[in-house]
């Protein structure tokens, strides 16, 4: 009798979950707005353990949460009331940022008339989520030209920051007859929870003009951000920085030396991430006459010094690696195309990159997918994943073995 | 009676889902251009409205098409179907319509690229100079006139 029972609760509970989780087949995604028909999700945890999502649904930007780790979620809430034509790839989506006090902060890229141009969308909720602030433009300039590939991150003192790719010193040198390489990372602060941000402020000239940039802590207000840069000879390899509120820095330092000149946009920006002992675990993809493929580096900001540089994996497919660090071990998560699976690869480092596990595939799909997103929440780590008509969250760390032991 | 009111509408949604200048790229697509140009050389190149370079690409390719019509030249658009009527904009503004177009027309477009080339991770623009036995070599970037020169060159040299 309590073996039939028991089985029961089972079958009712995974009836639930798969009514929770439409299948593709059984969803309409001309008539239903959810994160599974949505586009270019990201994801980030409040301190409460709440999952906050964003994604972009035809003309609008949506919020919806998880209280069950991305089992289930809310009803999407609709961030900008008029439609907007929104940037929606892997290398540009929209973001999600949390404060301390609950506040939710949100960037995109609108795209605006003519080729390539856009501008730095921003919105805030102060009512959890339930209405957001009419969304303004970040970028100061009027001009209409590339405003793109924004990166939003919150400080712990509360600072927003987004860091953006603009165009606008090439409008400029256009006019006077000049010429300009690529576009220039620009970046604004908010010290008022959003109601506002200052100045526009130039960290570099000549950035590559098509590659997500990456953002990572630095300290109680200070924020780092990695690109793809164009060096001399059309050398698009990377630069690191660090940014500061009042828009003062200390320029930018080389971040790695693939060599790969070309005068092209590979779409294919870096992911960063800071580390427990203040260096920072860079991820890069490059197809340069010296480093070919998916690469990993720390780099260390007093010295500009970059430690165990690893070649990840220089098959053909291979793409869009991810970093991340917690509780003292590092992972890499990366993607890989075999001309008929797509898979998510994940190493893992115990010496801070100086030794790494052997890949283990730990999601995969045989249709379109989005770039593979790591989000953590305390000790675990999550993956991200929009894959055709679904959204994927599934805990890669600790596996369910080793979760039996810390619990 | 009334439903006439909504054939021209019904006629105008389903113009828009297939653009009638691009021919829709798919998996097997690479092999249909290889046999098309079966002893011929060509160039193919790959291109979309996402990439600044490769605007600076068309509109060589536009000037050396003016100078010497009649080469064998594929252009494919990696954008998305929805897109298309924008990208058919461009080549006409290009004048490059006459040519031969293709547009990416599937969802998964890792398998399009890997199909076409499993060593090309996307960047673009990305181009093959294809000789008549089909040997091709790629060139990630936009091409100048001069490797256009060089290229026809080689083929003259060899005699074809």
């Amino acid at each position: 009798m309590l073996e039939g029972n028991k089985t029961l609760v089972c079958l009712l509970i995974a009836a639930a979950y798969m009514m929770s989780r439409q299948s593709f087949a059984e969803t309409d995604c001309n008539t239903e707005v959810s994160i599974d028909c949505g586009k270019t999700p990201s994801a980030i945890f409040a301190s409460d353990g709440r999952l906050w999502a964003t994604f972009v649904q035809g003309q609008y930007v949506y919020v919806s949460y998880s209280d069950n780790q991305g089992t289930a979620f809310s009803a999407p809430v609709k961030v900008n009331d008029l439609p907007e034509d929104i940037y929606t790839n892997g290398e540009n989506r929209p973001k999600i940022s949390l404060g301390n006090k609950g506040e939710i902060y949100l960037s995109w890229t609108e795209k605006t008339e003519g080729m390539h141009t856009g501008n730095i969308r921003f919105s805030y909720s102060l009512d959890d989520g339930k209405n957001f602030e009419n969304p303004y433009t970040v970028n100061n300039d009027g001009l209409l030209t590339s405003h793109r590939f924004d990166q939003l991150y919150t400080s712990p003192s509360g600072l927003i920051y987004i860091a953006w790719l603009d165009k606008r010193d090439q409008v400029n040198a256009r006019v006077s007859g000049d010429t300009y390489t690529g576009s220039a990372v620009y970046y604004a602060v908010s010290t008022n929870s959003g109601k506002s941000f200052g100045d526009n402020f130039k960290l570099a000239d000549h950035s590559c003009e098509c590659c997500r940039m990456a953002i990572a802590p630095a300290g109680r207000d200070n924020a780092a951000v990695l690109w793809r840069h164009i060096f001399a000879a059309g050398t698009r390899d990377h630069a690191i920085a660090l940014l500061s509120k009042d828009g003062k820095t200390n320029g930018f330092d080389r971040a790695s030396y693939d060599n790969w000149q070309v005068d092209a946009c590979p779409h294919h920006g870096p992911d960063l991430a800071y580390s427990n002992d203040g260096t920072y675990h860079m991820a890069w993809f490059s197809d340069g006459n010296d480093q070919k493929g998916i690469y990993y580096g720390r780099y260390n900001f007093p010295d500009g010094s970059i430690a165990n540089l690893r070649a990840i994996d220089a098959q053909p497919g291979a793409s869009h690696p991810q970093v991340a660090e917690l509780a003292g071990h590092v992972f890499f998560v990366w993607k890989t195309y075999d001309g008929e699976r797509t898979r998510i690869q994940i190493l893992e480092s115990l010496d801070r990159g100086e030794t790494w596990s052997a890949p283990r595939s730990v999601a995969t799909t045989d249709a379109s997918s989005d770039h593979p997103i790591l989000v953590q929440h305390d000790d675990r780590l999550f993956l991200s994943w929009h894959v055709e008509q679904s959204y994927r969250f599934e805990l890669l760390w600790p596996e369910s073995g080793e979760r039996a032991t810390i619990n | 009676m009334l439903y006439h009111r909504w054939i021209p509408l019904l006629l105008v949604l389903l113009s828009v889902q297939v653009s009638a200048e691009f021919k829709p790229f798919q998996a097997d697509s690479l092999k249909e251009i290889q046999e098309r140009y079966q002893g011929q050389a060509f160039l193919l190149t790959l291109w979309s409205l996402e990439c600044s370079p490769c605007l600076r690409e068309l509109d060589m390719l536009s000037r050396w098409v003016e100078k010497y019509p009649g080469q064998n030249i594929v252009l494919i658009s990696t954008d998305d179907p929805s897109v298309a009527d924008k990208a058919w904009q461009l080549i006409k503004k290009y004048k490059l319509a006459k040519l031969d177009s293709w547009i990416f027309s599937d969802q998964f477009t890792e398998r399009l690229r890997y199909n076409i080339d499993p060593n090309w991770h996307g960047e673009l623009p990305r181009s093959y100079f294809y000789s008549s036995n089909h040997e091709r070599h790629g060139h990630s970037g936009a091409l100048s006139e001069q490797m256009l020169k060089s290229w026809a060159g080689q083929l003259n040299a060899t005699g074809l």
